[in-house]
């Protein structure tokens, strides 16, 4: 049976300036599923995935056209504010970014601003996120300290446990792993397989290994363009496009 | 290390202990008299110049002879053409300055040309290596170091020694009597400490609002330009002009008053503040911002919670850096707040006020005329300890701030 829709890119263009980054990409993103957008280096994965939280909105001269809906509603409406859609769209960079805080304060940051600020929920949110995330063992006696002294890949999983606390609907994973070793890796990619019960999961990723590990859905962009979009394993085994053979299979790109 | 390395870095420690003679013996030359340094600097060139045979023959080198000889040549020069104290002027001998100014240059040229005619010269006959050219220019950094430590010592030092006995409670807390001649400082010490703290009141607000809005909000493009180029011309702007521009708008307004200075002072500390503030927004990585958005945040929120508490350091430092010059400013209020005798401590931010640097400054006027140097000596000092006081605490500030993260 067919999942859900969740996230459906119509006609998505996009120019930095006068460069043209994405061309007419349309695609669907199933519920509580993972896709991963491979590709090689500048072909847009990011630029695609920063459209979907609006992240783009940031930097001067970009400009979009195409729709992008999420649960039916078009996010680049005029009457859609981007902060409600990040606070539905959560975001995980590729450099683990924590804010230069205690672990706690990380996690209870995005609840602050959205307004919740009794202690008892607070505590609760920052314990179930990071148990989430995976990191509740690791830091739990801890919570006071800096977040800059964590290791890098618990910085990642601190920064996957922050966005988890806002409750998000999709979760968005700019090549989470690029800067990790092959150990915080594997945890990241366990926790990917448990995040997909509860979050649509979009991942962005270099590895083509990692993206037939752990997606549900593959997409190979090139050059701006999606070349082909299906499920991970048709996608691996038996691609349409020879341009998306040539790359899984390592002869180009 | 070869022996070659080990000989030719014993060579530069040479070069450089010779630059160190004539750095003490110039700092000295207040104390041990000129003849011993003028003696001093003559056998350092003789010594140089025994050497230039050898050097010349073994090296047929120009380049390194020249460098002996420059070397020597400066040696001669500054045993001769080096003023000498000029003697006691009035009650003070001013042959502190002559003795700071002498050494000023003396270790400038040795420090400069020591250590380089010392590797240069020596260089080509011991077939100098990396290591030679690592030892020289540790040793040159070094001397850089302490030249610029000196004079801030002496200054410190001076100051202390002369006016530390004039601080006494009744200096304190008494009211400027014959001309600074007797009595004590008091309405200066008040006047002085509202002022900064109007100013403070002032530019902190101002400045550090505009740093972020041209750090946060602005885009970039031909008005950032402008409002940056304004104010650095702001902060080029001699401080007797603001106290002009001060006398001309301020005082009609509010009178020769607290507020007008204060005023005043705040448009002199704004560019510091602004800058300073500017660098410390601008060092908080764009990722940690992302961060901030990504998890719904709106603008004011990432700056006020994300931003500006790891900025928090650098503004304050430089805060204080503003408020430290302000401090010490004359020019500015000389026309529109201050007055040297009789305003007393202030009723009202609109009555005139007494302040120490301008207390400082008709003291020194009445030198010769009334017994004032015991009061403006320790006036110096005053100043001096605020200002200093004003940095430490700054220092204490910035540290708290760090240690959280």
């Amino acid at each position: 049976m067919e999942n859900h829709i969740k996230v459906s890119i119509k006609n998505l263009s996009l120019w930095y300036g006068s460069n043209q980054a994405l061309d007419q990409i349309t695609m669907d993103m199933p519920e509580k599923k993972i896709t991963a957008i491979i590709g090689p280096s500048g072909c847009g994965k990011s630029t695609l995935i920063r459209c979907l939280n609006r992240m783009n909105d940031l930097i001067e001269g970009c400009r979009t056209t195409g729709e992008i809906l999420i649960d039916g509603q078009n996010v680049y409406d005029r009457r859609v504010d981007a902060v409600e859609v990040r606070r539905r769209v959560g975001m995980v960079f590729q450099k683990p970014n924590p804010f230069p805080k205690s672990i706690y304060e990380n996690i209870a940051y995005g609840c602050r601003i959205g307004g919740i600020n009794t202690k008892q929920r607070l505590d609760k949110i920052v314990k179930e996120s990071l148990k989430e995330a995976a990191l509740w063992d690791e830091v739990k006696d801890r919570l006071s300290d800096s977040a800059m002294k964590l290791s890098g890949g618990q910085q990642q999983r601190l920064c996957i446990a922050r966005t988890l606390a806002i409750e998000p609907e999709v979760l968005l994973m700019d090549e989470p792993c690029s800067a990790l070793d092959p150990i915080a890796t594997a945890k990241i990619e366990d926790l990917l397989r448990d995040l997909k019960r509860d979050y649509t999961v979009v991942i962005v990723t270099h590895n083509m290994q990692q993206a037939a590990r752990v997606s549900d859905y593959t997409a190979y962009l090139y050059l701006g363009k999606l070349v082909e979009f299906g499920p991970t394993r048709q996608v691996f085994e038996k691609p349409e496009a020879e341009l998306t053979e040539r790359y899984i299979t390592g002869r180009f790109g | 290390m070869k022996p070659k390395d080990a000989l030719s870095c014993w060579i530069i420690f040479l070069g450089s202990a010779m630059a160190l003679i004539g750095f003490g013996s110039a700092a000295g030359s207040f104390y041990i008299g000129d003849a011993l340094l003028r003696l001093l600097f003559v056998l350092l060139g003789i010594s140089l110049l025994l050497l230039l045979p050898t050097s010349f023959r073994l090296a047929k080198q120009k380049r390194s002879f020249c460098w002996m000889v420059a070397f020597a040549a400066i040696s001669f020069a500054l045993a001769y053409l080096v003023p000498s104290a000029p003697p006691k002027v009035g009650l003070r001998d001013y042959s502190i300055d002559a003795s700071l100014m002498k050494f000023m240059i003396s270790s400038l040229a040795l420090v400069i040309t020591g250590p380089v005619a010392a590797s240069a010269g020596f260089g080509p006959l011991f077939n100098f290596t990396k290591h030679a050219h690592q030892a020289s220019a540790y040793c040159f950094l070094t001397i850089a170091i302490l030249l610029i430590l000196y004079p801030l010592g002496l200054i410190i030092s001076e100051i202390s020694v002369n006016g530390l006995p004039g601080i006494t409670w009744e200096f304190l807390t008494q009211n400027v009597s014959k001309h600074g001649a007797e009595g004590g400082i008091f309405p200066a010490l008040v006047g002085t400490i509202l002022l900064i703290g109007l100013t403070a009141l002032i530019a902190l607000p101002l400045g550090i609002g505009c740093a972020i809005y041209l750090q946060e909000y602005a885009k970039r493009g031909r008005l950032v330009r402008v409002i940056r180029t304004a104010v650095n011309i702001l902060q080029g702007t001699p401080s007797i002009v603001h106290g002009l521009f001060g006398l001309a708008v301020f005082v009609p307004l509010f009178g020769i008053s607290l507020l007008s200075g204060a005023l005043i002072m705040g448009f002199l500390t704004l560019p510091i503040v602004i800058r300073t503030s500017e660098e410390a927004i601008r060092s908080i990585p764009q990722e940690i911002r992302e961060g901030s958005y990504a998890l719904g945040a709106t603008q004011w929120q990432t700056i006020r919670k994300v931003v500006l508490p790891p900025a928090l350091p650098g503004v304050i430092t430089g805060v204080v850096l503003g408020l430290g010059r302000a401090a010490g400013e004359t020019a500015p209020i000389m026309f529109t707040a201050v007055y040297f005798m009789g305003a007393g401590v202030p009723d009202s931010l609109l009555d005139p006020i007494q302040a120490l640097p301008y207390h400082l400054l008709e003291l020194t006027r009445y030198w010769g005329a009334y017994p004032v140097e015991q009061n403006a000596w320790a006036t110096a000092f005053l100043l001096l300890a605020i200002v200093l006081g004003i940095n430490a605490g700054g220092i204490i500030l910035r540290e708290r701030y760090r240690q959280e993260f």
